[in-house]
């Protein structure tokens, strides 16, 4: 192992310690798993809220009289009078009435005293249905009228199957695992580029460069610090395989699954992502030498990558639809759109050997140029490096010239 | 003086578009010496330093460190005090210190212990655990110091070793310094402190607008710029004294008075002269060698004035 390796050492131990790693690998994607429980807590409560207040029926029609499956809130009244008096009275929510010629025109009408959930609507549906379908005689098929549809949905070619209760979990492992993912690159790489600045700023990179080459220096940064992404990543992983082992019954996490080949691919994804990103981040670090400035140009980079979120939606509705495959292909988001997409719909292969081709040229082409720039502008202080000494470093056949253009004796 | 060389530079050059920051360099510096870098700001050194250290290739010429031209391998066996200091002010002290060992190839053991010893001997045992952002200035200065010695350097190169420091802590160093030349170690040393040079180093290159001006033993150089002059100090009309030509007083606020001698004149011939005269009496008596300070100011000065140096009186 050369120097490099200490160089990486160093900045994985030096990192894994800090209190911003473990809120960055815990507690960011704990907060957003979080926030989205919550969300969907309220989508299902809403459809689903428990009513405690009574809600009292009276049958003109004769349908309900040998009623069966009746739900606790509701309450038979004699006739409107009655029911009409109890909701006066604050004994019901409200009240509805079959009309006489229900079988005819299927009228019902709701009286209301405040505010009727969507979900009594639902549970009246629900209780008419069932006695309606007492009335065919065939059990199987007034099951089936109650229910008509389990429906099992199957992502085309990917071979991945989900029964309706899973299809949230289908779209919670991929969001998962995109946010943590996105974190581990984000946090790492920005890590790489903040020591990189403050190596510089506070001049250690004087000392560093007498001891190693910048090449074993960026390469040991790299290294060490897409390590701890890993590591992330891994946390996550094995976490998640141990809560899906616990609750393979539950059925929201049904649909949740980890298939090997989205999982290798994925990590081929993150890798070639990690490199880029971190290429970048360690080109802005050396170039822009001062922590606010590089934060905001990491910011639009940071932005860009997190694009595919605002159109999430766009991801539900048409996965194949020209904006996702275009993410698809673009380098800076196709890891993360092809994790999101791949739990929707099937790829087409080309895209995927497409997006894969156009990432890792743009990574080995982007690592090069960064690290023809932290070479050369590691000991230029106090400066901006405009655009023409970025194109001078890029095009200059002598990588020995660290520090031209700075004429300080 | 041992005949390791310990860096040999041969008409080194460096442009920056039109700028020449190094023009034609050549000079030696032997192990077992202390080789001030003189010049104003801006004259060069940290281009040459930093040509030496290969973190700057030379447009042309031809660098040696340690016998070669510099590799991986003599990385190791030289230390470098940069003009700004560097160090990670969040980590440990003695952390900080092992992993840059390491990276001069030390054993993590090894740079511990040396590490350690080093903190004992800078009075700075106890701060060993302490982050470098909570010394004060003239402690941090040590750690540098100690960062830069760590790994037995046989060649160590520094930007201004004292500024920042107490007497004190100036002592500290200028012992250490002084320790490792005795070992054979060679030490470039770039200052503008001239009484740190007239005390400490052996030779000197004095360069400015990237050349050459002053290169030599500082000693010798002194003596060159020497003008046939006596300094006196003592009661008496000096002007009567023969073979004096004029007389200044105190000059720069220093004691005694400065005889400037007749062509012919020499300082033993006007020692003679003052004590057959009773009308002087003699308390001190010495030759008139210019301090480094003044040489540097007329050096620069005489550039601007005449477009090249005054050659030494």
């Amino acid at each position: 192992m050369g120097k490099w390796w200490l160089v990486a050492k160093h900045e994985f131990l030096s990192n894994v310690r800090r209190r911003s790693f473990l809120f960055a690998a815990f507690g960011a994607p704990l907060f957003t798993i979080g926030i989205m429980v919550l969300v969907f807590g309220v989508i299902i409560n809403s459809f689903e809220s428990d009513i405690t207040e009574q809600i009292g029926y009276v049958d003109l029609s004769g349908v309900l009289t040998d009623a069966i499956e009746r739900p606790e809130m509701f309450t038979p009244y004699p006739d409107e009078t009655a029911a009409a008096a109890a909701l006066e009275s604050g004994d019901l929510l409200a009240y509805f009435v079959v009309a006489q010629d229900y079988m005819a025109t299927g009228g019902v009408t709701l009286y209301r005293g405040g505010d009727v959930p969507p979900s009594v609507e639902n549970a009246i549906e629900n209780y008419l249905l069932a006695n309606l379908g007492a009335q065919v005689g065939n059990e199987d098929v007034a099951q089936l009228v109650q229910d008509p549809v389990d429906a099992s949905i199957r992502a085309l070619d990917s071979g991945r199957t989900v029964t309706a209760e899973g299809i949230i979990g289908l779209f919670i492992a991929p969001f998962i695992f995109m946010v943590v993912f996105l974190v581990a690159v984000q946090t790492t790489s920005g890590y790489l580029m903040s020591s990189v600045v403050d190596e510089k700023s506070n001049r250690v990179m004087e000392i560093l460069v007498t001891s190693v080459t910048p090449f074993q220096l960026l390469f040991g940064k790299v290294i060490g610090l897409g390590l701890l992404g890993l590591l992330q990543l891994a946390i996550w992983l094995v976490a998640g395989a141990v809560v899906l082992s616990l609750n393979r019954d539950v059925g929201v996490l049904s649909g949740v699954s980890f298939p090997p080949d989205l999982i290798a691919l994925s990590l081929v994804y993150f890798l070639l992502n990690y490199f880029l990103t971190a290429s970048i981040m360690a080109g802005i670090g050396a170039a822009v030498g001062s922590e606010q400035e590089s934060r905001q140009i990491a910011g639009i980079f940071g932005f860009i990558t997190a694009i595919p979120f605002f159109f999430i939606f766009t991801f539900f509705e048409d996965p194949n639809g020209p904006l996702p495959t275009f993410l698809t292909l673009f380098p800076l988001t196709s890891p993360m759109v092809y994790i999101l997409r791949s739990a929707f719909t099937a790829i087409p292969t080309w895209q995927v050997i497409a997006s894969l081709a156009l990432l890792a040229l743009t990574t080995v082409a982007v690592t090069w140029a960064a690290a023809r720039i932290f070479r050369w502008t590691l000991l230029m202080y106090g400066k901006k490096v405009g655009f023409k000494t970025i194109m001078q470093a890029l095009r200059s056949r002598q990588m020995g010239t660290t520090a031209t253009g700075e004429a300080a004796g | 003086m041992t005949q390791m060389r310990a860096i040999e530079v041969e008409h080194i050059t460096k442009t920056y578009g039109d700028f020449r920051a190094v023009d034609d360099l050549t000079f030696t510096v032997y192990g077992g010496e202390i080789f001030a870098l003189l010049g104003p700001n801006g004259a060069g050194k940290s281009t040459t330093i930093r040509m030496i250290l290969d973190i700057l290739k030379p447009d042309s010429g031809t660098i040696r460190v340690l016998g070669a031209p510099l590799t991986e391998a003599t990385k190791n066996r030289i230390g470098y005090l940069p003009e700004e200091r560097g160090l990670y002010r969040t980590v440990k002290v003695i952390d900080m210190m092992i992993y840059l060992g390491q990276l001069k190839g030390m054993a993590t053991a090894d740079a511990r212990r040396k590490g350690m010893t080093l903190l004992e001997q800078l009075d700075l045992g106890k701060h060993a655990k302490s982050k470098v952002s909570e010394l004060s200035k003239g402690m941090q200065q040590k750690v540098q110091f100690a960062v830069t010695v760590m790994h037995e350097p046989e060649l160590i190169i520094i930007d201004e070793p004292f500024s920042g420091l107490d007497p004190v802590n100036t002592r500290f160093i200028m012992d250490l310094l002084l320790d490792f030349r005795k070992r054979g170690g060679a030490i470039v040393m770039s200052t503008h402190q001239m009484y740190q040079v007239e005390e400490l180093a052996n030779r000197l290159l004095m360069i400015y607008q990237g050349r050459q001006r002053l290169y030599g033993e500082v000693d010798k150089v002194r003596r060159e710029y020497a003008q046939n002059a006596v300094i006196v100090e003592g009661t008496g009309e000096w002007s009567h004294v023969p073979g004096v030509e004029r007389v200044q007083v105190a000059e720069d606020g220093r004691r005694g008075t400065l005889l400037y001698l007749q062509p012919n004149t020499t300082s033993d011939d006007v020692l003679a002269a003052i004590a057959a005269d009773d009308s002087v009496q003699l308390q001190r008596f010495e030759l008139a060698v210019p301090r480094l300070n003044d040489i540097f100011i007329q050096v620069v000065e005489g550039e601007k004035a005449n477009g090249k140096v005054v050659a030494g009186r």
